[in-house]
Formats: structure tokens, C-alpha cells, sequence
């Protein structure tokens, strides 16, 4: 408890320091003009532990480059001062990955930023458990004396979602995971939809007659008829089928991209037989902006992109440059062309000029960063401590937030890691808190009492409510 | 009721039409569409709340069985399950010997395979399989190195959906998600039938450890989690990793995380009772140099397993407590009889099991997971292990009184649909004509992708998850139910027939007989087998009758059985509903 009462000291006085006298009001969208808080969060999971390190990484200038081409010693699990795919250049010495050109850009206009070395508490360098209790919104284990953590059995933005006092009572689609099934954060949650393939999210009957809505009408009916969750889940299924069958009528994701401007459009490929597609990061994107701007309430939602689990020929420039494979460079090329687009489409298109950009915030994340230092295989294993990124109207961007823990032997956690020096909760306690206005940190992250904010995103602070148990950390500043 | 939902839905095209107009300048979305457009639909939020578990009585055991045992009952299979004994525990018994015991008839998969010109790598040895189709280069190369995996997933669907080894089907999924490759990657993709023939397959009933040694030195694994290329002095921690975590010890009860090996505690063994981060680099280093016959550094390219003394650390381990002497190649035999004969392995493997077999809210402590990993530990040079295994849980009275904490994944939603309206369908790829070689997959088998479990291509190494919460979600439900209407009325291919549950009706019932009333009631006799309640019942004869009087003899012609006629669709929605609904989609 010691532990936790220092750490919540050091929080009270960086309230104090700020200047900012906690609030009891929540965070309002003045363009909305309602009670209601009409925040939009895109939560995308980098799913494989994405190396951070050749997302961006210390530069000429910075004390730690030295440090970074000694752990650093492939070619191709190195980003370049020089050449074709230098670094660009960002601030305190940093620079970011070429594929990532478009992220620049966002870095820039000041819409796009940083967090240093966030991570669990306790580091973790299992995928699956990391993403787990990252997902619950939990620290760790237990087995080093922080409880709970093992036991909540749903996700984060679950809780957030029911502990939210400042919605509007009635939402249509107030949740979407942009996957086939449902994300461990929205675990067990009775209001999210899992949407992958809005093009075809209905029965397949042949087309003559109407006994393809009769069988999911006469279906939901059933399940309305049982009282079990199971009942519910098909409920809310049938009546996400009608949603979706409305809001996305004949029009698929593809045949939406090509109704674009050329220069609007999302990222395609050309598959093996030679047609286009989408990537599939354009596709989930292009539901979320459809959503978005179908005005049916959408508050919430989380897009996995996976893959980078590089444990060999991580390939962090472009094929065959330096001897990398490309296969990072290119998941990173994609994804960041995919977001500038998604950001565009926000800002407002031809075909629709409303600019949905002040409420919309994407946070992103992975399980862990990777090594610091590369392997023999060119690739790097499971690490430590990761970058997150914010993009947003609210974001304060153009900067890095937190703190650069060096990379020098002394520097690194475990002698391997890049330290974590950010509890993750942090960034998404300070998105909730200024963003959405949900200060129940005592329901959305059970043991988490020493909440800092760091400035990520601009908006009213509240003080956080951690909740039965935790009231010394709640009663005031002093 | 009905007719009320009927208006409302006409009412919804009305609407959507009005946005197809729209989406012509502005796709649907844009300032032709008002915010409030979709105000009506009704709305997903605040949530709906309702208990934990459906009230009702205990489906009989023969029910239970085949939906928690296989892949459901085909017709025919409950009586058959009755007759086996007098009394449930008898039945059960005998049931279990017979499944335990698998032989080599299967008359539904074998007249559906052999002989199917589109399965033609079934019987090639690794290396044909790595010569012909990894190392193909030349036109189609991707739908022949691919045509391996292709073939492996349409028979185990063929399998699931056809065989009367329905345990042993069961099992055989659950081994190959405990050991995950994704079958899209290279050296994986071709060499899926050998890994599924000979490294999963042959132990299901088997030997842990004799498994464990099979998969360590598959292709398939060695290429998925990149021990392949594990070497000194750098080595990957890779497969080492998911070695200890997924495949033996698992990280949910026995991962120790950084603190040093010494600090572990004991077991009741005298053994560390789990594993560190320094083990994880130990259990790597000792890895080095299993790899591949690959062509590379001069071995042959035939894809057989390689053992690289260059690449190997020589010095001595200490993995989970055992001091290891760098002794080459014989090491993994060492580190696999300390880890498959561990009680921590014993608990997580038993827990895994009856989290299959039985219902998610397990732990490793519970008395049932106790009993089952004695015996595992107790056995685990035995021949028989795992048959000793699975007699310890699904003979507890735990198998016998649990039901309803455990969804349906979507592959066992589709199948047992389909068993239930016995669909004669065969999964199969389909020959190219082109290259000879080539092979496409089926085209219908992308429903499977939408509902989020394709067989054997699931990225992450921990094989699809368990949990009911991550399934009774919107995705898998829709596209699960989807997968049903489509496969149903499938008969595009000359191999296939739509699944006639017109011509079964009429086979149950004479023609007085066949009233709305009496066809729903002889349906969900013929596939449930027991009541449910009258309003779901009702729903169901709404939908036969439509709007007819559901006592007097089904407006349709009951002579008329081609795949869309009136009465065939009538029938087809009948039994989709009887196999979407809550009874049919747990466990």
C-alpha cells in the first residue's frame, strides 16, 4: 500500500503543479450543445508486440544513438540517418520510420503524437496474457501482490460503457468492434457489435419472397423469448442485422472506396487473380467512418491490426534495401496510408464536408515493444516497454509525452528492455477523464489509484473516483 | 406478433430503398441523408441485462452428449445411443468404450474421399509433399503450394460433418488448436496433411509426451514458430517460449514472470512449480540448431527434419529447475520428459480439456482437474495416457450435470446444423484444370472466415479461444447462422445435394398429417427431442403456415421437393430455426 500512496502523492502534485483545481463537470462537445457527450474513440490493437524501436528511434542528435546501433547491429532492424529511407525527422532528437511519411504529416498539422514506453505495470511477455490484462485494464499478475487482476471478467471498455453517467438514455449502435469476433476489451459486454463484413452481415436464403427476413424476424423472436444471456446475445445480433442491413444498405466497402476522389481513397492491393482490394485495415476503417457519419450514436470502437510479431526478418526497410524482408516496413506503410486516409475522410470529403475531427480520438497500442537488441535471425523477441500514439482533434500533438527511459545498458529493464515508465492506464485514464468524461476509475481500472495526467489530450479534468476500498485516494488533495 | 415484425421490416425496405436512391449521389452517406435517419431502429444501448444461465430442465444425456462430445447427433444417433444400456451411466459407458476406440471404418468419409479426384496429397510422405508442392514454382504457385492446407480443411469439415468417430473429431480439433500453426505460412501450407496425419492424429487417444516430441520436430511448428532458424549465440525465443506457455506448463497458472528461477516455489514434487523468463532463455539456447532440411547451409531440400550441431549451444541448461548436459540432439528428449511429466504440465493440459469437453468455469484446482491430472501425471509414459484422460472427465459427474455455461463455436454451430438436417455435403477443394496441380478452395468455405473460426489458419499460436463471451457475440452469431442457410440449399456442384428436408418431412409424416402443427412438432422431436416452450414453438409454426390455420394440412404441394419450391423453403426455415435457436447453439 506504501507503493500505492507515494505514487498517489507524486499525482496530487502534479495536479497542483498544473494548476488544475479538479472539476466535477464532464467533458462536453461544444459544437454538440447537449448534456451529452458525443466522443467517438477508435482503439486500434497492434496486435504481436510491434517494435517501437523501428517506429521511431533516437537520431543523430540524440544521446542515445550510439547506444541504439550497438543493440541495433542488423541492418535491417535499424532505422538510417541517411539515404533513401532516413528517418524523418520529429523532436527531442527522434526520428520516425519513412513508411510511416504519412503519420509525419499528422505529426506536423499537430493532430498526431506520442507516449513514450507505456506498458503493464507489470511487465508481462506473454501475447496473450499481456493483451489480456491489458484489455481488462488491469496491471498484471497477481503473483507479485497487486490483486484483482486475474478475476475481472470483462473488458475495460465494457465497463466504461456501463459506467458512463453522461450518455443520452437511448443509443443505436453505441459500440462496434470492427473484427469477426468479439475483442477481450468488450468482453461480455451487452452493447457492442462485432461487424467485419458489413457487406454480407445477413442470413443467405435464396432471394425470391421475404422468408429470409421472416426466418430473422421469427429468430429474434425467439430469443427475445429467452431469459438467458444467450437469449440476449441473439437479440442484440438479429437487431444488429437490421442495423447494419440499414445503415450500410447495398453499398459495400469496396464500392464506397472506389465512389471516393482518387486521392481520398484507402489503400488497396492487387490479390493473387489479379482484382483490387482493400486493405483489410481500409476495410475496418472505412465501417468505422460510415458509422461515424450515419449518426446513429457510435461512441466506441476497437480495430485489431496484427502481425507484428517479427521474431525473425522483422525487415523494418523497404524489400531488399539493407537485406530486410520489407515485411514491417510494408505492415507500416499500409497502415499509416490507411490512417491518413481514415483522418481525411474525417476532416470531410466532397461527398460529404462535415468535419467529425473534434470528436474523434485513436488511441493505439500493442501488448509490449520487442528487445531492444535484434537476434540472430534479424528479428527481435518479446519485450517490454512500447510507444502508444494519439491521433485526434484534441490531441496535443506534434510532441512526445512521458518519458524517454534511454538506452543505455544501465537504462534498459531486465538488461534487454526498453523500460516502461508509462502505466498504459495513464493514457487511456487521461482520454476518459478529458475525452469522455468518465472519471469511475474504481469500475473501468480496478487498482489503478495513482492517476496522472500527462497532458495527451486537452479537456476538463475530474477527479478520478477509484472506487469502494480506495476512498483515501478519493477524498481530496490533501 | 408476427405480422406486427412483418410490417416492421416492410417498413425498414421502404426506408432502405429510400437510401439506395441516396447512395447514387452520395452512397448512403453524405448531406442527402438526415442525422435522424436511423432514429428508428431500435437501439443496442443501455444494455439489456438477463441471468447468467437459461432456466429449464437438463436436456436428456444422449442430447448432451453429442453436442458436447461431437458435432452434434445425425438423426438416428440418440436411439442408438439409448439402446446401448438401461440406464444413462450405462449408455454413457458403453458409448465411450466404443468412441475411445476408433477403427478404421468410416463408411460416410471414405465413400465421400477415396477416390475424390480433388484429394490428392493425402497419402504423400513430407517430402513429396515439400518437393511437389513448397517448391513449386511455376503457374498457379500459390494455389499449389496452398493446395496441402486446402485439402487438410475440407476433410476434417467432411470429417466433422460425416464421420462416426465423433470423439475423436472433437479431439482432434482440440489438439491442433493446443498446438497452433497457421497453415498460410511457408513450409506450413504444404505440409499440413503430414502434420495433421501424422503429428496430431496418431496420439490423440495416445501418448502426451510421444506428441510433444512429434510436434517439436514437425515442419509445420519448426516453420511457425521459427525454430527453423534458432541459433547460437543469439537464439529466438520463439517456439521455446509458446513451448512452455501454451504447449506444457501454460502461463495462466505457472508463469513467474522476472523473478529469479531460485524464487519459484516448490511443488509438491520438489519441483519449481512453474516457469521464469530465465527459463524461457534456457529452453532457447537448448533449442538451437532443430531445424529443417531446407536447402540452406548446404542440407538437402526435402523438408525433413534436421538437427544442426553448428548451430547449437553445447553448454549446460537449467530449464524449470533440471540442470542439462549439452549433449546435442538427445537434449530435447531430456527438456520433454521434465516438462510432460511436471505437474504443472498435467494441470494445464487436464484443465484445457475439460474446458473443452465440459464447460468454461474451471480451474486448475478444482477436485475434477485434480483427479484427471493424477492420472495424466501418473501415466505419462503409458501408451494409453490420454484415453485415461478423457475416461477420468467425461465419466465425472461434472460431464454428466453440466450444461449451458459453454457456447457453440461456429464451425460446431454449422456442423451440427448440418448433421441435424443431414446435409450429404462433401467439403472438398476444387481441382483446377489448368494446372494440374492446382487446387482453389471451396469458395463457400469464406463463410467460415466471416464467422471468425476458419480451421487452420488462425494467426496467433493459443488456437482459438474458449470463452463463450468472445462467440455469443453479433459476428460469430450472424455469420455462424448465415453459414447454415447457405450450406443448406447448396446444389451447385454435381458432388452435392441441398439438404431435402422436404423429402424427410414426407417421409415422417402421411400426407393428412403434414399440418404446420404436426411438421414442427415432428421436427423438433426428430432433432431435439424434447420440449421447449409453447411460445417458441408457436413462432416456429407461425412461419410454416403463413397465415393458414397451422391444425388443418400445409397450404403448400407437398409433392413439389425441388430445392426452392414453396414447401421445401417453408421446411428449410423450419429447421433453421430449430438449429439457430438458444437450445441448439450451447454446449
Amino acid at each position: 500500500m506504501s507503493v500505492g500512496r507515494r505514487a498517489f502523492l507524486t499525482g496530487a502534485a502534479s495536479f497542483a503543479a498544473a494548476g488544475s483545481a479538479p472539476k466535477l463537470v464532464f467533458a462536453q462537445n461544444a459544437s454538440q450543445g447537449g448534456g451529452f457527450n458525443d466522443e467517438v474513440l477508435v482503439y486500434v490493437f497492434l496486435r504481436g508486440g510491434l517494435d517501437g524501436l523501428s517506429l521511431y528511434a533516437p537520431g543523430s542528435g540524440h544521446p542515445d544513438r550510439g547506444h541504439y546501433e550497438g543493440l541495433r547491429t542488423s541492418d535491417s532492424v535499424r532505422l538510417p540517418l541517411l539515404g533513401a529511407n532516413a528517418m524523418l525527422p520529429l523532436a527531442d532528437g527522434f526520428g520516425l520510420n519513412s513508411a510511416a511519411a504519412p503519420l509525419h504529416d499528422l505529426w506536423t498539422q499537430g493532430d498526431l503524437g506520442f507516449v513514450h514506453a507505456t506498458g503493464l505495470p507489470i511487465v508481462n511477455r506473454s501475447h496473450f496474457e499481456a493483451e489480456r490484462f491489458i484489455e481488462f485494464g488491469t496491471p498484471g499478475s497477481v503473483e507479485l501482490g497487486i490483486p484483482g487482476s486475474r478475476l475481472t471478467p470483462d473488458g475495460w471498455l465494457t465497463r466504461h460503457l456501463n459506467s458512463a453517467s453522461n450518455l443520452p438514455p437511448s443509443i443505436t449502435l453505441p459500440a462496434v468492434v470492427t473484427e469477426s469476433r468479439t475483442t477481450l476489451s468488450f468482453l461480455r459486454s451487452s452493447s457492442v457489435v462485432s461487424l467485419r463484413s458489413p457487406g454480407n452481415f445477413d442470413f443467405n436464403e435464396t432471394t425470391s419472397g421475404n422468408l429470409e427476413e421472416q426466418v430473422e424476424d421469427t429468430l429474434q423472436s425467439i430469443y427475445a423469448q429467452d431469459g438467458s444471456d444467450l437469449g440476449a446475445a441473439g437479440e442484440l445480433a438479429l437487431t444488429a442485422l437490421t442495423q447494419v442491413e440499414q445503415i450500410f444498405g447495398d453499398v459495400n466497402n469496396f464500392d464506397y472506396n472506389e465512389s471516393l476522389s482518387p486521392a481520398d481513397r484507402y489503400p488497396t492491393y492487387v490479390s493473387n487473380n489479379g482484382q483490387t482490394r482493400l486493405h483489410t485495415i481500409s476495410d475496418k476503417l472505412i465501417t468505422l467512418s460510415r458509422l461515424i457519419k450515419a449518426d446513429v450514436g457510435l461512441r466506441l470502437s476497437q480495430v485489431d491490426y496484427g502481425g507484428w510479431d517479427d521474431h525473425t526478418d522483422l525487415g523494418a526497410l523497404p524489400e531488399g534495401v539493407n537485406g530486410s524482408s520489407g515485411r514491417y516496413y510494408d505492415r507500416l506503410d499500409v497502415l499509416s496510408r490507411a490512417i491518413q486516409a481514415f483522418w481525411n475522410d474525417m476532416r470531410g470529403l466532397a461527398n460529404d464536408p462535415r468535419d467529425f475531427t473534434g470528436r474523434v480520438t485513436m488511441v493505439f497500442q500493442s501488448e509490449f515493444g520487442r528487445r531492444a537488441f535484434n537476434n540472430n535471425d534479424n528479428g527481435t523477441d518479446h519485450g517490454a516497454g512500447n510507444m502508444m500514439m494519439l491521433l485526434g482533434g484534441h490531441v496535443n500533438g506534434g510532441q512526445f509525452h512521458g518519458t524517454w527511459p534511454g538506452l543505455a545498458p544501465d537504462d534498459l529493464q531486465n538488461n534487454a528492455d526498453l523500460r516502461t515508465t508509462t502505466d498504459f492506464r495513464q493514457v487511456l485514464g487521461e482520454v476518459m477523464i478529458r475525452r469522455f468524461g468518465n472519471n469511475q476509475f474504481g469500475e473501468i481500472f480496478p487498482n489503478f489509484v495513482n492517476f496522472e495526467p500527462m497532458g495527451t489530450v486537452d479537456g476538463p479534468l475530474i477527479f478520478p473516483d477509484y472506487g469502494t476500498g480506495n476512498e483515501i485516494f478519493t477524498d481530496s488533495f490533501e | 406478433m408476427e405480422s406486427q415484425n412483418q410490417s416492421r421490416r416492410h417498413f425498414l425496405k421502404a426506408t432502405s430503398a429510400t437510401a439506395a436512391a441516396g447512395a447514387a449521389v452520395g452512397l448512403g452517406i453524405g448531406t442527402n441523408v438526415s442525422a435522424s435517419q436511423f432514429d428508428h431502429l431500435p437501439a443496442l444501448y443501455p444494455p439489456k441485462d438477463r441471468s447468467f444461465l437459461p432456466a429449464g430442465a437438463l436436456p436428456p444425456l444422449a442430447f448432451r452428449v453429442f453436442h458436447k462430445l461431437g458435432f452434434g447427433p445425425k438423426p438416428g444417433d440418440i436411439d442408438a445411443f439409448n439402446a446401448l444400456g438401461a440406464t444413462d451411466d450405462a449408455r454413457l459407458n458403453n458409448w465411450l468404450e466404443l468412441q475411445l476406440f476408433p477403427t478404421n471404418v468410416d463408411p460416410e468419409v471414405d465413400s465421400r474421399v477415396n477416390g475424390n479426384a480433388n484429394f490428392v496429397t493425402l497419402n504423400q510422405t513430407l517430402t513429396q509433399l515439400w518437393t511437389t508442392y513448397e517448391l513449386y514454382e511455376g503457374e498457379r504457385a500459390y494455389q499449389v503450394r496452398q493446395r496441402p492446407l486446402y485439402e487438410v480443411e475440407s476433410l476434417t469439415l467432411t470429417r466433422m460433418l460425416h464421420s462416426q468417430w465423433q470423439l475423436r473429431e472433437m479431439l482432434a480439433d482440440f489438439w491442433h488448436n493446443h498446438f497452433n500453426v497457421d497453415g498460410r505460412e511457408t513450409g506450413v501450407r504444404s505440409t499440413m496433411t503430414q502434420y495433421d496425419r501424422d503429428v496430431v492424429r496418431p496420439f490423440i487417444f495416445g501418448n502426451f509426451r510421444a506428441m510433444l516430441e512429434a510436434n517439436a520436430r514437425s515442419t509445420a511448428m519448426l516453420f511457425y514458430l521459427d525454430n527453423r532458424v534458432n541459433s547460437t549465440p543469439n537464439p529466438n525465443e520463439n517456439y521455446g517460449r509458446e513451448l512452455l506457455e501454451l504447449h506444457t506448463l501454460g502461463a495462466v497458472e505457472n508463469y513467474y514472470g522476472f523473478i529469479p528461477p531460485a524464487q519459484v516455489p516448490n511443488n509438491g514434487d520438489g519441483q519449481p512449480s512453474g516457469y521464469v523468463e530465465e527459463d524461457v532463455l534456457e529452453l532457447a539456447r537448448l533449442l538451437t540448431g532443430f531445424g529443417v532440411n531446407d536447402g540452406e547451409n548446404s542440407a538437402p531440400n526435402t523438408g525433413t527434419f534436421l538437427f544442426r550441431p553448428e548451430r547449437h549451444d553445447d553448454g549446460v541448461k537449467t530449464v524449470v529447475g533440471l540442470d542439462i548436459q549439452g549433449t546435442g540432439e538427445s537434449e530435447l528428449g531430456v527438456v520433454l520428459d521434465h516438462l510432460a511429466s511436471h505437474r504443472g504440465t498435467a494441470e494445464f493440459i487436464c484443465w484445457k480439456l475439460a474446458v473443452r469437453l465440459i464447460g468454461d468455469s474451471f480451474s486448475a484446482s478444482d477436485t475434477l482437474i485434480q483427479q484427471a491430472a493424477t492420472v495424466f501425471q501418473d501415466n505419462w509414459q503409458a501408451n494409453n495416457q490420454l484415453e485415461l484422460v478423457y475416461r477420468t472427465l467425461i465419466l465425472s459427474n461434472e460431464f454428466k450435470t453440466r450444461w449451458t455455461d459453454k457456447a457453440k463455436r461456429p464451425v460446431e454451430v454449422v456442423i451440427a446444423a448440418m448433421r441435424a438436417a443431414e446435409s450429404s455435403y462433401t467439403f472438398q477443394p476444387r481441382q483446377r484444370t489448368d494446372v494440374v496441380l492446382a487446387a482453389d478452395r471451396n469458395g463457400l468455405l469464406n463463410l467460415f472466415n466471416d464467422t471468425g473460426q476458419a480451421l487452420f489458419v488462425y494467426e496467433p499460436p493459443t488456437g482459438y479461444p474458449e470463452d463463450r463471451g468472445i462467440w455469443q457475440g453479433a459476428g460469430p452469431l450472424i455469420q455462424s447462422w448465415r453459414a447454415i442457410t447457405r450450406f443448406f440449399r447448396e446444389d451447385d456442384d454435381d458432388n452435392n445435394l441441398y439438404a431435402n428436408v422436404a423429402e424427410t418431412t414426407n417421409a415422417m409424416l402421411a400426407p393428412a398429417l403434414r399440418t404446420p402443427n404436426d411438421i414442427v412438432d415432428a421436427w423438433l422431436d426428430r432433432i431435439y427431442g424434447f420440449t421447449i416452450p409453447a411460445a417458441k414453438r408457436n413462432a416456429m409454426v407461425g412461419l410454416v403456415a403463413q397465415g393458414a390455420d397451422p391444425a388443418l394440412e400445409i397450404t403448400a404441394d407437398t409433392t413439389n421437393t425441388t430445392n426452392n419450391s414453396d414447401y421445401q423453403r417453408r421446411i428449410r426455415g423450419l429447421v433453421e430455426l430449430i438449429t439457430m435457436s438458444p437450445e441448439f447453439m450451447t454446449r
